[in-house]
């Protein structure tokens, strides 16, 4: 067989593409200011919650949620959970079906990767995150 | 031959499994905002790989099907006042500029902030300007209580503040940096707004002796 | 070979054909069970709740059984929404019967958040304050507003008493606001004694030197840099010590300066790994 021939030039060619457009499809940083939220989501076998600041931040005011909801300043710092949120408290005090959609959504806000640990996306102060910056 | 053709049809899968499930599931509203397919890209830059839609952000998982619902964050922004950090979005002037009208009470949409409009100047040692720390900015967003007085008490000389704490997510640190715009090379002077001049400012004794 | 092709085309396959509600139904449903069957908020609607809240809790325990049954007989689809409106339902049930405990309990912490505030606003210094009649006016009824917020919180109900408070920090600081002899504070770097300078300094020192670790593990400076930067650390820790010994000898003076010469180092090591 001659190694050189065209025939597997081009196959070696498109194995190289095919790979590559495989590997470097996902790219960029997350938006900043994401909340990976994932208290008991890996436990419990879902993906943990990306909670998207500037979604919200287009339609409430920071003290809404942080002081009128309790939520603390501090990514980890509040224990949500599935219970709490249907019973109308954190998450729940407007993701109740009356304000914003409501818990049978699971996908829309556990969308994270699995296995990512709770931190505050493009946190400038916790190191191994932002390299790049 | 037969080697090389299996080794091609296991790449070309591997490839095509990730790039199928996104194209399937992409949708106009994740490519839009990214790019402006009609402007002429003279100088062949690459696009920007700022706000990118959540297929795409490397946090989100692709393969959920959820993630194809959620808005790309670049179609949001479309309208608003741009910036160079964080999110790329200068939430203070769209906020006064009226381009966004986030709620100050969750069921009331009439209620308005109480805006508190103090402006207090720290002092900074060295040739760095002096900060400029702007309350009506920040109560525009904020309830008193967010900061005071657990990260800040509310009296002169009562908070030391330095870079190196607000680097660490304490005092300014514990917003900027998370989730507003960060601390980096490119925002010193977003703080640092009064240049000192040649002002010699007076200090203690004990500095004055040496 | 041949097997390994197959192995990989039926992963493929399978990776598609999964969507994500089959593999997210059992969590889903076991969700359903936890909530409608044992938890607290079900109780809640069980025993206080009104007729029709308890309608829509016994409708969703129903079609929370449809569910199963659906899914044991494999159509997952059916299942889904069948999950989905149980917990729809119970989720409107909930909102005619809400927790009250938690809520009281939340209401409580927000009354002391918002009296805290209350109270040091209104007693904030006045001398950054022109008080004049109209001042004086809106401070008083913000006294009022209190009194009447205190009024409701003595027979524990705080939700009511919020309103006030709320009335109340809105007339407090829209009073301040308007009071303000100027709209500017300086915070400058004099001291009142070479002891408080000292204390300043070697806070400041702290801090940068808590700085150096996160600097390199952010910045990840070559092998080479880092002996460099940890020379420069030992450096300033020496210079630190000297500094606490003059303090301690009350040589004021010199433990200030041999404190921030010590910070210059520190930040000597911290531009080295390109932290400015």
């Amino acid at each position: 067989m001659n190694r050189l021939s065209i025939r597997n030039i081009k196959l070696v060619s498109l194995m190289t593409v095919a790979l590559l457009i495989g590997i470097f499809s996902t790219s960029g940083s997350a938006e900043y200011g994401d909340v990976v939220i994932n208290n008991y989501s890996d436990a419990e076998g879902m993906r943990p919650v990306i909670f998207p600041h500037w979604f919200h931040r287009i339609r409430y005011r920071c003290k809404t949620c942080h002081a009128d909801l309790g939520f603390k300043l501090k990514s980890g710092g509040n224990d949500i959970t599935m219970a709490k949120i249907i019973d109308g408290q954190y998450c729940g005090g407007c993701h109740n079906g009356e304000i914003a959609w409501a818990v049978e959504n699971c996908d829309i806000c556990h969308s994270g990767i699995p296995g990512t640990p709770t931190q505050v996306h493009g946190d400038t102060s916790k190191p191994a995150i932002n390299k790049k910056r | 031959m037969k080697k090389s053709y299996t080794i091609l049809l296991l790449t070309m899968l591997m490839g095509i499994n990730s790039f199928v499930v996104k194209a399937e599931t992409s949708n106009e509203a994740s490519n839009k905002g990214v790019s402006n397919v009609n402007s002429f890209n003279r100088l062949l830059k690459k696009e920007s790989k700022t706000n990118p839609p959540p297929m795409e952000d490397g946090i989100h998982d692709a393969d959920n099907p959820g993630t194809a619902l959620l808005q790309a964050p670049a179609t949001a922004f479309e309208t608003l006042d741009k910036s160079k950090h964080g999110n790329h979005i200068n939430w203070v002037s769209s906020l006064d500029a009226a381009k966004i009208a986030p709620r100050w009470d969750r069921s009331d949409p009439t209620i308005q902030p109480i805006v508190f409009d103090l402006n207090i100047i720290r002092e900074v040692k060295g040739s760095m300007p002096n900060v400029i720390y702007p309350h009506k900015a920040h109560t525009e967003w904020l309830d008193c209580s967010n900061c005071h007085p657990d990260i800040f008490i509310p009296q002169k000389g009562a908070n030391q503040i330095s870079m190196a704490s607000i680097m660490l997510g304490e005092k300014c640190g514990v917003c900027h940096g998370t989730v507003a715009f960060p601390v980096t090379t490119s925002t010193c002077s977003l703080c640092h707004t009064q240049s000192k001049g040649n002002v010699q400012l007076p200090r203690s004794q004990a500095s004055n002796s040496q | 070979m041949r097997n390994l092709v197959l192995l990989v085309i039926t992963v493929f396959v399978t990776n598609l054909a999964i969507a994500g509600y089959e593999m997210q139904l059992p969590i889903k449903l076991d969700y359903a069970e936890g909530v409608l069957m044992r938890s607290s908020t079900a109780e809640r609607i069980r025993t206080r709740g009104s007729d029709e809240a308890k309608a829509m809790l016994e409708k969703a325990r129903n079609t929370y059984k449809e569910a199963r049954i659906a899914q044991q007989s494999g159509k997952f689809a059916l299942a889904n929404t069948k999950a989905d409106e149980s917990l729809r339902l119970v989720n409107a049930a909930v909102l005619l019967v809400p927790n009250k405990f938690d809520e009281e309990r939340a209401a409580k912490r927000r009354y002391a958040e918002l009296l805290h505030q209350v109270e040091t606003y209104l007693q904030w210094d006045h001398e950054h304050s022109v008080i004049d009649a109209d001042t004086q006016n809106e401070l008083d009824k913000t006294v009022i507003e209190m009194e009447e917020a205190a009024k409701y919180a003595s027979s524990s109900d705080y939700k009511k008493a919020n309103e006030f408070l709320n009335m109340a920090l809105a007339i407090v600081i829209s009073a301040r606001n308007k009071s303000l002899k100027e709209r500017t504070f300086v915070y400058d770097l004099n001291f009142e004694t070479p002891i408080d300078e000292y204390n300043y300094e070697e806070t400041r020192n702290e801090d940068y030197q808590r700085l150096v670790p996160v600097a390199i593990t952010q910045r990840d400076p070559p092998a080479g840099i880092q002996s460099l930067m940890q020379r420069f650390v030992d450096k300033a820790l020496i210079k630190r010590h000297d500094a606490e010994a003059l303090f301690k000898d009350k040589s004021y003076e010199q433990a200030v300066s041999k404190m921030q010469e010590s910070t210059t180092d520190l930040l000597k090591a911290l531009k080295l790994a390109g932290v400015q």
